[in-house]
């Protein structure tokens, strides 16, 4: 595997309001490589919005270190730093307030800008960015006409646009509704695919979550599982245990597996289990 | 109830008009050409030919003439406060008084004065509208980051401060938008902004402001967090997508605005003030 | 206190060069006690029909009668409406206003003129509804609260008004599975124990079948499905059509029937699925085919 992001051994605490420290990270040890499609799911306040942010240096570990392409995010040098995120671009939550601009290329355009990139180039970079997220023919609507999923695309291209290696996003689906959010699920995996950037994909959804190569599961600050889909679902109480839903066509191959009979294992999807199912009957 | 109905002062009105067309410099100067003109401007004929140079730039940029003067509603209690005071305290000497009740007196240079004063504060406010309405903020920051530039060379951060004028552009719908599910929420709840007078209802306002600013305060953080992560670092070594460009249209746009200030030039010299 | 809306129509921004409509003929009557869930992708008009039922929205074209009044008429006390039919709106920050707790689920019964025994009163069996333990909550700053917390602190502050109907508007958006389930649980109770007329505002359908006893359907300002919440929901493949997700059981059971499995339509959740297809795998003679 070629190594593209290294978490060596993370702790990270801050004050909290009342003055006493907050241990948010514990002994995080992950490793991402080129080209993956990774998720990381975990309820609110298990941490995984605290990790995504320790991706491109906005928070730096108590202890332990953060190594991207091999550049550690803690040495304070500002040089560096940028070639940090250039390489590793980000989408938070609300769309609404990680936008810049009112039209919707000029806001792509922002992150190209200040890399001091030849104008020519930024165009270049910004149809391709729209295009690649079928944003293209909205490329002059004012941001404000758009809906949040499209947003959400504009906010996504804009990363696209600092040609990175990596994007993470940080429930970038929490506030759309079930078209939109599935529309931003086949955008991610046509640039995994396509691109070859590696997509770290935060979420409090399994529902979203299966449709990743490979799951990290948080709870308390903790990487508490990591490692293919189907073998992770078919952990329900673990799952349960993290405060997090169970796709309904896992649950019940489960529970079928459990009455003894022989659904087959590593179930995710509805298919998967009609499938499954229409072989027994 | 829609509070951003009737706004259109800082909206912008997509089109292809050749107004649309021209370069945000050739427009920005001009509006503030005009303007300037506007505040020197004193005579009635000098006014009707601005009223009519005005009304041709609406035609020509397509604005439905009545969605311009919507825009001039709000503004027309405060003129016509405005107005009465001119006429009952603007006593020039030489003036000949017109009118005469109890302690209160108007002359007749006081009427000529808040009309006229009217009428300037209403165009102003056109020219605004239609630079707004032919304009895209982008373009607007753009044009006056372009000619602030040269101030940059005496400790003018024209970058920064375009940049700046973009964000709270691009924030203004958003909190527009904001504010009126405020006050939805708050009317849901028993408060009626529709009741009471003028002041009244000011001063329901400000619990509005509250919320609206501690969310704003929230926005300003992810907003800078975002923008770290696009590795924006101050406006040295920024490059820009668009390069503007001047084309013939706006040098025919220059002449024609030369033309119309001899016009109004002659206009203010030939007639003079009224009173 | 039945509603009743008649030929409504909505433009949004009537008269500028923007204007845009949004509800076209929307003829709907809610009775007492019914619990309604209104779906529709983003954009059909959901938020916008829901402010007719308490007179955010006045009609300018058509009829919304609460309880009789016509929201329209000149005459009819609209603050005495929206006291009756409660809103909570999507986002607990933009309807907060307080800095306390107390204080804020406090304010429309302040509004309502009540004593201060009475508001006090008030604001306790409002906590004690939504489940937010007065001792610990009462005095607590706002910022303080979790997502799931501020949503029922928002309940909270809407059912001190006493009202007869409740319209909830996306109030579990962006919530995480236990949050949500902490909501709907309030929402269920709230119909159960008090009677109270529910309209629930969604995109997510799972949260609909959950709960709800009938179903209206808007796409594109118009109600394209409206009846019993099973039928509504059974009917998959419309709900496909215009960009909702349907929850999953039902897409499940639905294939399986495709497949030819004897299992019934109007499956909503995952026990009862579990004991049908185990009805149809424990028949005698499927057994064998297993290898």
């Amino acid at each position: 595997m070629n190594l593209l992001v290294e978490f060596n051994n993370v702790f990270f605490s801050y004050q909290s309001a009342s003055g006493k420290p907050v241990e948010a990270l514990r002994e995080i040890t992950l490793q991402i490589g080129k080209g993956e499609f990774l998720s990381i799911i975990g309820r609110n306040g298990s941490g995984k919005s605290t990790l995504a942010r320790h991706f491109n240096g906005l928070l730096t570990p108590t202890s332990g270190e953060v190594l991207v392409a091999g550049l550690s995010t803690s040495t304070g040098d500002r040089k560096q730093l940028l070639e940090i995120r250039k390489r590793v671009g980000m989408v938070f939550q609300n769309p609404d307030n990680q936008l810049v601009s009112s039209i919707v290329e000029e806001d792509v355009a922002f992150g190209p800008e200040n890399l001091g990139i030849p104008p020519p180039e930024i165009r270049k970079r910004v149809n391709h960015a729209l295009a690649a997220l079928n944003m293209f023919k909205y490329r002059r609507e004012p941001i404000c006409h758009l809906s949040e999923g499209q947003k959400q695309l504009v906010a996504i291209a804009g990363a696209l646009a600092m040609k990175p290696d990596c994007i993470v996003l940080d429930e970038p689906t929490a506030q759309l509704d079930p078209c939109s959010r599935k529309q931003v699920l086949e955008s991610l995996k046509k640039l995994n695919r396509d691109e070859g950037i590696a997509i770290v994909f935060i979420t409090h959804l399994m529902s979203e979550a299966v449709n990743f190569d490979r799951v990290v599961v948080m709870e308390q600050g903790e990487v508490k599982v990591d490692g293919l889909p189907e073998d992770i679902f078919s952990r329900v109480e673990l799952l349960e245990k993290a405060g997090l839903d169970i796709p309904v066509a896992a649950r019940l191959a489960v529970e079928l597996r459990q009455r003894g009979f022989p659904v087959a294992p590593g179930i995710l999807r509805v298919e998967e289990l009609v499938n499954s199912l229409c072989q027994l009957k | 109830m829609e509070l951003t109905r009737n706004l259109t002062l800082g909206v912008y009105l997509p089109g292809k008009t050749a107004l649309h067309c021209l370069d945000p410099r050739t427009k920005i100067a001009g509006a503030s050409g005009l303007i300037l003109l506007l505040i020197l401007t004193n005579n009635y004929a000098a006014y009707a030919s601005f009223a009519a140079f005005t009304l041709g730039l609406i035609l020509m940029a397509k604005i439905p003439l009545g969605f311009a003067l919507k825009g001039l509603r709000p503004m027309l209690p405060i003129l016509a406060i405005m107005w009465v005071f001119q006429l009952l305290f603007q006593k020039p000497p030489g003036s000949k008084v017109i009118f005469s009740y109890w302690i209160f007196s108007a002359t007749d240079a006081g009427l000529h004065i808040g009309t006229l004063m009217s009428i300037r504060v209403l165009l102003l406010f056109l020219v605004t509208t239609i630079l707004t309405l032919t304009t895209s903020t982008v373009e607007l920051t753009d044009g006056a980051e372009a000619l602030l530039r040269p101030l940059q060379k005496i400790g003018v951060p024209a970058q920064e401060l375009a940049l700046t004028m973009v964000i709270a552009l691009r924030f203004v719908p958003t909190l527009a938008e904001e504010a009126e599910k405020i006050i939805k929420a708050q009317t849901a709840r028993g408060v009626d902004f529709r009741r009471g007078n003028f002041i009244r209802r000011t001063f329901k306002l400000f619990p509005v402001l509250l919320p609206l600013f501690i969310n704003a305060f929230k926005r300003a953080d992810e907003l800078i967090t975002a923008m770290e992560s696009r590795c924006y670092t101050g406006g040295a070594g920024r490059t820009k997508m668009k390069v503007l460009q001047m084309g013939k249209s706006d040098y025919l746009a220059w002449g024609v605005f030369a033309a119309f200030t001899v016009v109004q030039v002659f206009l203010m010299l030939k007639i003079g003030r009224p009173y | 206190m039945p509603i009743e809306i008649e030929h409504l129509n909505h433009t949004y921004k009537e008269g500028t060069p923007f204007a845009r409509q949004v509800l076209f003929d929307i003829n709907l009557k809610i009775d007492d006690g019914e619990f309604i869930g209104l779906i529709g992708p983003s954009q059909a008009g959901k938020t916008t029909l829901g402010q007719y039922l308490n007179a955010l929205f006045i009609p300018r074209s058509g009829r919304v009668l609460i309880d009789g009044r016509d929201t329209a008429d000149r005459k009819t006390d609209l603050v005495q409406i929206r006291f009756e039919v409660g809103y909570v709106f999507q986002n607990p920050e933009h309807q907060l206003f307080k800095t306390t707790v107390g204080e804020d689920i406090a304010f429309g019964p302040t509004r309502q003129r009540c004593t201060p025994e009475e508001v006090r009163e008030r604001v306790r069996e409002a906590m004690l509804l939504v489940g937010l333990d007065e001792e610990t909550f009462y005095q607590r700053d706002i910022f303080a609260l979790s997502g799931g917390q501020k949503r029922r602190a928002a309940i909270a502050g809407v059912l001190a008004c006493r009202p007869r109907v409740l319209i909830l508007d996306g109030i579990t958006a962006g919530l995480d599975p236990r949050g949500r389930k902490e909501i709907l649980d309030v929402v269920e109770r709230l119909h159960r124990e008090r009677e109270m007329t529910v309209i629930f505002i969604s995109h997510s359908m799972d949260d609909v079948a959950r709960l709800v006893e009938r179903i209206v359907v808007l796409d594109r300002g118009r109600i394209i499905d409206d009846g019993p919440a099973r039928e509504v929901l059974a009917r998959v493949s419309r709900l496909k059509q215009i960009g909702l997700e349907p929850p999953q059981v039902i897409e499940i059971m639905q294939q399986l029937r495709e497949k030819g499995f004897a299992v019934p339509a109007g499956v909503l959740n995952v026990n009862e699925a579990l004991s049908e297809i185990v009805k149809v795998l424990s028949r005698p003679g499927v057994k064998e085919n297993w290898n």
